[in-house]
C-alpha cells in the first residue's frame, strides 16, 4: 500500500473536533424561533381495534395548538421501505404497544405531554399473536388481513435428504437469539419546519436522506422537491434509522401548525416504540463426511418480525442467504419465515439478519470440530469458499473472497498462539473456568440483486483550492465521511484538510442510497473517485494552459501542478481556482455515479439475493466462566477481518473493537423481554448493555484482504461483519470452558446457571 | 414531571418545619440520585422538594474514637476516600465501592441509600452486620432507632413526615474481626443487585449475616447466625449455615433474576463471604475491594 499517500493510513476523523467540544449541533439539539413540542399518543394494548378517539379534552387545554390523527394524513397513511403496511397515525386498529394513535403539539413539552393524556382513545382489545412459530398456523388471529407470514423464503439445492444418508455425522439443533435494542445515544429526535416558500424542511438523523423524503412525500401527498431533509448528524444509527421513524408525524404537525415542531423521545418511548433486531428460531441439521467435509444443510428460519414489515423481508432474506456460512454446500434446504406478532417492531441492524444465523451454523461447526477431533480452523478451511466457487445458494463467486486470508490471519493473532497456554482452572479460585472460542463469517455488502443499488457524489471545487464533496450517505458513528476526505485527498492529490465533506442533505449531496448494508464507502467512496478524475481533468487542462505546456507533460501532488521532470514550473490550486472566477465566474463541479456490480445470477422467490461483494471476517474470544454464579467475563478479544483495504486505519480499529463489543452483548446480556406485547425492559437500568467495565482489556485487531478490484482504491466495508460473529466466537469458549454448549442467546448467567446445573 | 417548589433550608430545625408544614406532600432531596428518577417518571408529585444540601451539620463524617458517624450528605465517594472508614468499617468501605460508578458515587449519599429502602441498598446489608442505628431529627428532638428496625418493606421506612435523617452511627468493633461484602449483579457495569450478601466474624466466634435484594428489605439471617456461634467453618458447618441463612430470605421473581437463582445463590455467596470474612480475620484474606467470586 506503499503507492497510497492518505489510504490506510491513521487520519483522525473529520468531526473528532467539533464532537469532542461538544460544538456539533444534533437534530435534538436544535432550536427555532416559534417552536412548538410535539407528543405522540401511542397505544395502550398491544392488539386492539379502535372504536373510538376522541381529542376535544387535549385540544381544549390551554396551550395545545394542534392535535393529529389520521384524519389529518393528507395522502398515504402507511410507510416502510418495502411495504408501506405501518400506519402514520393509527385509524381502527393497532398492532403493538407502541402504535401511534394520535400527535399533539403544544407551546411547551408539559403542556405537550399533559394534552397526550387526554386524548381519549376506545379500544377493544384483541386476541394476542405473541409466537412466531402459532402465528404461522391458518387458525391463529391475524395480525394483518393477508395473514401472519409476512415472508417465506425457501432456497433448496442439490438433495438433502440423499446426502444425510451419505453423511457420517448428522448435527442437529433448534437455536434462538435476542432482540436486541440499537441502544444509540441519540433517541430518534428532531424538528420540521415549514419554510416561507411552503418547503417543509425535516431535520431528523436517519439513514437515506433521499428515501425519507419519498415516504414522507407519499405520507404528506407534498411534492418531493418540497421537502427538504437534513438526517445528518446522527447521534447514533446501527440500522434502527433506516426506516422512518417520527418524522412523518414532525411533518403532519408543522404542516398543520405552520410553526416549527420538534420531537425528543424518552428512552423509553424510543424501546418501546421503533425498530429491534429479530429474534429468530432457527433448526438446525448439518450432515458431514467423517473427513469434514459439509455435505448438506437443512435449516428451518422463523423471525419475528413484529407488527409491521419495515425490512423485516430483506432481514429474512439475509438469513437464508448466510445460513450455511461461508462454506461450499451443494445440498441445501433453507426454508425461512418472517412473521408478524405484536412485539413490537423489529427491522434494521447492523448484520441484518446475519449475527442470528451466524452464531447458529458456528455452534454446529463447533460442534462439528469436536466430534470430529479436527482443529476449527482447519474444519473450515477445508469447506471454506474460494474465488470461483458456487456458494450455497448457487451464486458463482468472482469478486474477491478472503476466507482463507482470514483463517491464515487468525493463526497468527496471540490469542490463537497461545491459546494452549491458557489456565484452563484458575489456581486461587478453582471456580473459575478458561476456556477459547473461535467462529467465521461473511457478509453480503450492498443490498444483492433486484434493488436499485447505486453511489453517488457531486465535487465542488473550493475558491482556496480545496474540494467539497456531498454524498447522501450518513455518518452516524463509522466514520465514512472521513474515509472521503482521504479517498477525494488521495484522487486529488491534494490534503486531507482541504477536503470538507457534506452529508446526509437532499438538497446539497448526491442520492447514494442508504447508509446500510456496509456499503457507505464502496458507493460513495468509489462515486468521489469518478467525480474525481472528471474534476482533474478539468483542474489539469486549465493548469497546462495556464503553464503554457500539455495535459500529458503534467503531475499532481499536495495540492500543485508540476511539469514533469520541471518541478519549479508549477502552479497551485488555489491560483487555478482565482483563474477559473476570473475567466469565468464559477468554480467547477462535477458528479460521480456508477451501479453496484451484481451477480450471475437471481435466485428464484427470493428478492435481493444474492450479494455479489462479500466482507470476511473471523472473530476470538477467550473467557472465563464462575461456574458457581454462571458469570462470563470475556477476558481478551481479537478479530481478523477481509473488508478490502483499509481506509482508515484508526477507524478500522474503532469498528473493530466497537462491533467487538457489540457482538458481545448480544451473545452475553441484551434481549428487549416483552410479555404478552408489553415491555418489560424500556431503559438502561433494565436492558443492559456492555460498559468500559465489561469490555475485554484488549481487542486485536487485524485487516487481511483479498484484493477487490470494483471497489474503491480496492476497498469494501466492514462496518457489520466486525460484529457478527462474535456471539458465537464467545459461546464456543463458553462450551470449552465448561464442557457446557449454549443454544440460546443471550447466554445470561442464569441461563450458564441453569445449564451447569443439568 | 409536575411543578413543584424548591426550599433550601440552611439549618436542621428550619428543614423539619417546612417538612411538617407540607406533610406528605414534601420530599427531600440529597444526591437525588434516586428522587430526581422518580420526579422525572412521575411516580411522585410532590408540592415541593426540601434540598437538605444547604445544611452544614450534616456533612459531618467523623470518628470519635468509639462512633462513626455519617452525616447524610456524605456521598458513598467521600466514604471510600476516607482513611478511617477504609480502616475501621472495611465492610461498609467495600460495599460503598460496589454502587453504581463513580459519578453517581460522586452525588449518591449514604443516607439517600437507606432511605430510598429498596429491597437491593448496597449499604444495607454493611450497616445491618455493623449493627448501625440511625439518628433522626424530629421536633421534638432527637431519636436513635437501631437499623434493624429502620426498614419497613419495599420504599418503606419506619419515618414519617417531617422526620429527617440526620446521620447513620456505627460503633467501631474493639475485637479482632473480618468481613466482607459480595454483590452481584448481571454485569460489570452499574447495576442494581441481583443477590448482596454481608458477613462479619469476630475473634470470638460470632458471626452475623445479612443479604439485600432477596427479601422485601435487608434482612439479617438470625437463624444461620445461632448456629454458627462459637463454630469454625468447616465444609459441613458451611453448608449448614447456608442452608439456614436461605431460609432467612423471600426472594422474587423480576427482570434482573429468577427467584430460583436468586435463592441458589443466595447460598453460594453466603458461603464465599463467610469463608473470605474468616481469612480476612485470621490476615490471609484477599484485600478489601477485590472481587470475592
Ligand atoms: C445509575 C444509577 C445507579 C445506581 N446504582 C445503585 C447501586 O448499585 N446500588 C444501590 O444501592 N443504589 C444504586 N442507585 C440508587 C441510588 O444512587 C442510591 O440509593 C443513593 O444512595 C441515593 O442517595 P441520594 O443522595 O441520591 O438520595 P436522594 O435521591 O436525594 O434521596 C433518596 C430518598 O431518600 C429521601 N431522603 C433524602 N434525604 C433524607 C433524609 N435526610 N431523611 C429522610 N429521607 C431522606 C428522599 O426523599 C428520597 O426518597 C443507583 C442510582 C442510579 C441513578
Amino acid at each position: 500500500m506503499g503507492e497510497y499517500k492518505y489510504i490506510g493510513k491513521s487520519v483522525p476523523r473529520v468531526d473528532a473536533a467539533e464532537k469532542a467540544t461538544g460544538h456539533i449541533k444534533y437534530m435534538s439539539d436544535l432550536s427555532f424561533p416559534n417552536m412548538l413540542w410535539g407528543k405522540i399518543v401511542r397505544s395502550k394494548y398491544p392488539h386492539a381495534k379502535i372504536l373510538k378517539i376522541d381529542t376535544s379534552k387535549a385540544e381544549a387545554l390551554p396551550g395545545v395548538v394542534a392535535v393529529v390523527t389520521w384524519k389529518d394524513v393528507p395522502g398515504l397513511n402507511g410507510f416502510g421501505i418495502v411495504v408501506p403496511d405501518q400506519p402514520v397515525l393509527c385509524e381502527d386498529k393497532v398492532r403493538y404497544i407502541g402504535d401511534a394513535v394520535a400527535a399533539v403539539a403544544a407551546e411547551t413539552k408539559e403542556i405537550a405531554e399533559k394534552a397526550a393524556n387526554l386524548v381519549e382513545v376506545e379500544y377493544e382489545p384483541l386476541p394476542l399473536v405473541d409466537d412466531p412459530i402459532k402465528a404461522i398456523s391458518e387458525d391463529a388471529p391475524k395480525v394483518h388481513e393477508g395473514g401472519n407470514v409476512h415472508l417465506h423464503t425457501k432456497i433448496v439445492r442439490g438433495d438433502v435428504e440423499k446426502a444425510f444418508e451419505e453423511a457420517d455425522l448428522i448435527v442437529e439443533h433448534t437455536y434462538y437469539t435476542g432482540r436486541q435494542e440499537h441502544a444509540f445515544l441519540e433517541t430518534e429526535s428532531g424538528v420540521a419546519k415549514l419554510e416561507e416558500d411552503g418547503t417543509l424542511s425535516v431535520y431528523a438523523g436517519s439513514q437515506y436522506p433521499q428515501r425519507d423524503q419519498m415516504q414522507l412525500s407519499r405520507c404528506l401527498a407534498l411534492n418531493p422537491r418540497k421537502i427538504h431533509v437534513v438526517s445528518y448528524p446522527v447521534g447514533g444509527a446501527f440500522g434502527g434509522k433506516d426506516e422512518l421513524t417520527i418524522q412523518p408525524i414532525l411533518g403532519l404537525l408543522a404542516l398543520k401548525t405552520k410553526r416549527p415542531v420538534k420531537i425528543v423521545l424518552s428512552r423509553e418511548e424510543s424501546i418501546i416504540s421503533y425498530w429491534k433486531r429479530h429474534p429468530m428460531i432457527m433448526k438446525y441439521k448439518t450432515g458431514v463426511k467423517k473427513d469434514g467435509t459439509l455435505v448438506a444443510n437443512k435449516v428451518e428460519i422463523y423471525a419475528d418480525t413484529g407488527a409491521y414489515a419495515s425490512l423485516g423481508g430483506p432481514v429474512l432474506n439475509l438469513a437464508v442467504e448466510h445460513a450455511c456460512g461461508p462454506y461450499k454446500l451443494d445440498n441445501v434446504y433453507i426454508d425461512g419465515y418472517c412473521v408478524y406478532t405484536n412485539n413490537g417492531v423489529a427491522g434494521a441492524f447492523r448484520g441484518f439478519g446475519v449475527p442470528q444465523v451466524t452464531f447458529a451454523m458456528e455452534t454446529q461447526m463447533d460442534i462439528i470440530a469436536e466430534k470430529l477431533g479436527i482443529d476449527p480452523i482447519e474444519l473450515r478451511k477445508k469447506n471454506a469458499l474460494r474465488r470461483g466457487d458456487v456458494s450455497p445458494i448457487g451464486n458463482k463467486l468472482t469478486t474477491s473472497v478472503g476466507t482463507v486470508a482470514v483463517l491464515e490471519g487468525v493463526k497468527e493473532t496471540d490469542l490463537w498462539k497461545n491459546k494452549d497456554k491458557i489456565e484452563k482452572v484458575d489456581k486461587e479460585r478453582p471456580w473459575i473456568k478458561r476456556g477459547f472460542g473461535f467462529a467465521l463469517t461473511y457478509q453480503g455488502t450492498g443490498l444483492g440483486i433486484g434493488l436499485p443499488d447505486y453511489g453517488g457524489a457531486v465535487l465542488r471545487f473550493r475558491e482556496d483550492g480545496g474540494f467539497i464533496v456531498g454524498v447522501g450517505i450518513v455518518d452516524y458513528g463509522q466514520g465514512t465521511g472521513t474515509s472521503y476526505a482521504q479517498i477525494v485527498a488521495e484522487a486529488m492529490k491534494c490534503p486531507v484538510n482541504k477536503v470538507s465533506v457534506i452529508l446526509g442533505d437532499t438538497d446539497l449531496t448526491a442520492d447514494s442510497g442508504p447508509t446500510s448494508a456496509s456499503r457507505g464507502v464502496y458507493t460513495g467512496g468509489r462515486a468521489a473517485i469518478i467525480a474525481s478524475k472528471r474534476m482533474m481533468k478539468i483542474l489539469k487542462e486549465k493548469a497546462a494552459e495556464l503553464l503554457s505546456v500539455s495535459p500529458e507533460d503534467l503531475e499532481a501532488e499536495g495540492g500543485y501542478f508540476y511539469v514533469k521532470n520541471q518541478p519549479d514550473v508549477s502552479i497551485s490550486y488555489d491560483k487555478i481556482a482565482m483563474e477559473f472566477l476570473k475567466t469565468s465566474g464559477h468554480l467547477p463541479q462535477t458528479e460521480g455515479y456508477f451501479l453496484m456490480p451484481i451477480a450471475d445470477i437471481k435466485i428464484k422467490d427470493a428478492f435481493g439475493l444474492p450479494h455479489h461483494i462479500f466482507a470476511y471476517s473471523g472473530h476470538l474470544a477467550l473467557v472465563e466462566v464462575n461456574t458457581l454464579t454462571g458469570q462470563t467475563k470475556v477476558l481478551e478479544g481479537a478479530e481478523v477481518v477481509d473488508g478490502g483495504i483499509v481506509v482508515n486505519r484508526q477507524g478500522f480499529e474503532a469498528q473493530v473493537e466497537g462491533g467487538y463489543v457489540m457482538g458481545m452483548g448480544y451473545g452475553l446480556m441484551e434481549d428487549v423481554k416483552i410479555e404478552k406485547g408489553i415491555f418489560k425492559t424500556v431503559n438502561f437500568s433494565t436492558y443492559i448493555i456492555p460498559t468500559v467495565k465489561d469490555a475485554p482489556k484488549r481487542i486485536q485487531t487485524v485487516p487481511v484482504h483479498d484484493p477487490e478490484e470494483t471497489g474503491p482504491y480496492q476497498a469494501k466495508g466492514i462496518a457489520e461483519t466486525v460484529m457478527v460473529a462474535t456471539a458465537p466466537a464467545i459461546t464456543n469458549a463458553i462450551h470449552s470452558a465448561t464442557g457446557i454448549r449454549i443454544f440460546k442467546i443471550p447466554a445470561t448467567s442464569e441461563l450458564i446457571y441453569n445449564l451447569l446445573k443439568e | 414531571m409536575n411543578d413543584f417548589d424548591y426550599a433550601k433550608p440552611v439549618t436542621l430545625s428550619e428543614a423539619i418545619s417546612t417538612y411538617k408544614k407540607y406533610g406528605d406532600k414534601a420530599r427531600l432531596l440529597l444526591g437525588g440520585t434516586d428522587l430526581v428518577v422518580m420526579l422525572d417518571d412521575g411516580v411522585i408529585q410532590p408540592d415541593i422538594v426540601i434540598d437538605l444540601k444547604g445544611i452544614d451539620e450534616l456533612k459531618k463524617l467523623e470518628f470519635d474514637g468509639e462512633f462513626l458517624h455519617i452525616g447524610s450528605r456524605v456521598t458513598f465517594n467521600e466514604l471510600i476516600d476516607s482513611e478511617v472508614v477504609k480502616e475501621k468499617f472495611p465492610v461498609l468501605w467495600e460495599a460503598s465501592k460496589t454502587v453504581a460508578s463513580t459519578g453517581v458515587r460522586n452525588r449518591a449519599t449514604l443516607v439517600g441509600n437507606i432511605c430510598s429502602a429498596v429491597p437491593s441498598a448496597d449499604s444495607a446489608p454493611a450497616l445491618l452486620v455493623c449493627n448501625a442505628a440511625v439518628v433522626i431529627a424530629t421536633d421534638s428532638g432527637d431519636k436513635e432507632v437501631p437499623i434493624t428496625e429502620f426498614f419497613v418493606g419495599p420504599r418503606r421506612t419506619i419515618l414519617k413526615p417531617g422526620e429527617i435523617v440526620k446521620e447513620v452511627k456505627i460503633r467501631a468493633s474493639n475485637k479482632k474481626f473480618g468481613g466482607s461484602y459480595i454483590k452481584l449483579g448481571r454485569y460489570d457495569g452499574e447495576d442494581l443487585a441481583q443477590v448482596g450478601v454481608a458477613t462479619v466474624v469476630n475473634e470470638d466466634r460470632e458471626y452475623a449475616i445479612a443479604f439485600c435484594a432477596v427479601a422485601p428489605k435487608p434482612v439479617r439471617a438470625k437463624e444461620a447466625e445461632e448456629f454458627l456461634k462459637g463454630k469454625d467453618l468447616t465444609d459441613e458447618v458451611l453448608e449448614e449455615a447456608a442452608k439456614l441463612a436461605v431460609k432467612a430470605i423471600s426472594p422474587i421473581s423480576d427482570i434482573r433474576a429468577s427467584k430460583e437463582y436468586r435463592l441458589y445463590v443466595s447460598g453460594v455467596l453466603v458461603k464465599r463471604s463467610l469463608k473470605t470474612s474468616l481469612a480476612r480475620m485470621n490476615g490471609n484474606g484477599p484485600k478489601y475491594g477485590e472481587r470475592l467470586v
